[in-house]
């Protein structure tokens, strides 16, 4: 019996010990910036995680599963930094489940064809393109804010990334993506003035709010160093509670006057998820 | 048989406290990597490396890094084929999940159009991709969407896939944040 009672105050012990190790494994890194949510939320408004099926944790496991084998027994070399990695068949057969799983989260996450092509609409209408063909990338908790609401990556066929808030449809960012081949001026004689005056026109005709944007928020422009690129900043004056980045409407432009990015942060820091 | 008791307790304790961690650390959605932090490595000559104090996502007041992380750092490209100075990195968490990730780049610096990161997922895997950092301004920046098993990315001077073994020169890549999205 008090052998017992001894094992059942040493199992809470341990239960206890493990809690604060795991604590204390929370802490002693100074680089990470939060923990929030779970990682297989039922659905989106329950919390910020990446959802997850049947067929998607089949595919990690298969994923999982082949990538072993073809570590053990398939083509390895090394990669110009000296690190392993697959190459030949092997590398073409992990690709492929990777791209089945990329695809099956995808298929998961899009939301119906009504969403999407309001989304499309968005998109059209910014790049100023009626035609632009663009395609879902998946989602990701957005990098801006803390409290982790979702967004919506699209692609055109340009290379360049669209970040979207599915709560109203919002296209809160956009920009060349991963491997864009556009290629933006890098010279141009146009004064800072008249570029200004190109990204307050984009914006007039892109936001319908901009008016109160540039009489409610800190207006600020930049240039990277030589004049390679042009900032055109309407930033909030304050973070909102527990946020690191204040609110913001930006246009960078080429020294051309070409639209290199857009911003629009503001809906990320209201409403909840749809 | 005191010992054998003893010898499963101390088995249990251990199990536990590994459970206690990996609970923890499969509860995590967000991590920043920090250029200077603990998950990050340079290469090269440090020589080569600028630093400009209070500047990139870590600053005073903002993000969650150390006050010794509130800078960021750069380089002049590296003109031709491959590399002098690069950095990895490591992420501090490889989740069991398809993720994002994301370069913090700043107004102050990074003109580098065509610069050369490649992010390793799957433990055996590399994506090589080009990202024109002078895009963007005291912004987020896409590195890699979707990726499985993110565990590091790398940046180095040169020239990115896309512009691979470009001549020119004078253009200034940058070295700040990472964030990891899952």
């Amino acid at each position: 019996m008090t052998r017992q009672l001894a094992f059942v105050v040493l199992a809470v012990t341990g239960i206890g010990i493990g809690v604060v190790i795991g604590a204390i494994g929370n802490l002693g890194s100074t680089d990470r910036q939060s923990i929030a949510g779970t990682l297989t939320a039922p659905a989106p408004a329950a919390a910020a995680g990446p959802r997850t099926n049947e067929e998607i944790e089949r595919l990690k496991a298969e994923l999982d599963r082949v990538t072993q084998y073809e570590v053990a027994y398939g083509c390895m070399n090394r990669n110009r930094f000296g690190q392993p990695e697959l190459c030949g068949a092997s590398k073409a057969r992990v690709d492929a489940i990777h791209e089945r799983l990329a695809q099956a989260i995808r298929e998961f996450d899009r939301r119906d064809a009504t969403a999407v092509a309001a989304v499309v609409a968005r998109i059209r209408e910014l790049s100023e393109d009626p035609t632009r063909a663009v395609a879902f990338q998946g989602t990701s908790a957005n990098p801006y804010t803390n409290t982790g609401k979702r967004i919506e990556l699209y692609r055109d066929t340009a290379g360049l990334d669209y970040w979207v808030d599915p709560t109203g449809n919002t296209v809160v960012q956009f920009g060349p993506g991963p491997n864009s081949s556009i290629a933006f001026a890098q010279t141009g004689s146009r004064s800072p003035a008249e570029l200004r005056g190109i990204a307050e026109r984009y914006l007039r005709a892109h936001i319908s709010d901009f008016a109160h944007v540039q009489s409610d928020f800190a207006f600020q422009s930049s240039s990277k160093p030589g004049g390679a690129s042009y900032a055109f900043r309407w930033q909030a004056s304050s973070k909102p509670a527990g946020e690191d980045v204040a609110p913001f409407v930006q246009v960078v432009l080429s020294p051309a006057g070409e639209v290199m990015s857009f911003a629009d942060t503001r809906s990320l820091y209201t409403g909840s998820q749809p | 048989m005191k010992t054998k008791l003893r010898r499963s307790l101390t088995i249990m304790v251990t199990v536990l406290a590994l459970l206690a961690l990996l609970t923890q650390t499969a509860l995590a959605q967000v991590w920043i990597h920090a250029n200077g932090g603990q998950y990050f490595t340079q290469y090269g000559n440090a020589a080569n490396f600028f630093f400009i104090n209070n500047d990139g996502y870590c600053i005073n007041g903002r993000g969650p890094c150390d006050p010794s992380l509130w800078y960021l750092q750069w380089t002049y490209n590296h003109a031709g084929c491959g590399v002098e100075e690069y950095a990895i990195y490591t992420m501090a968490s490889v989740q069991q999940f398809n993720g994002n990730t994301y370069a913090w780049l700043d107004q102050s610096t990074g003109t580098m159009y065509g610069a050369d990161y490649s992010v390793t997922y799957n433990g055996v895997s590399t994506y090589s991709v080009t990202v024109n950092q002078n895009a963007y301004s005291e912004m987020w920046a896409t590195i890699a969407s979707g990726l499985f098993k993110t565990s590091a990315v790398r940046l180095t001077d040169g020239w990115g896939s896309l512009y691979w073994c470009n001549g020119a020169s004078g253009y200034q890549v940058e070295f700040d944040e990472i964030k990891l999205e899952i």
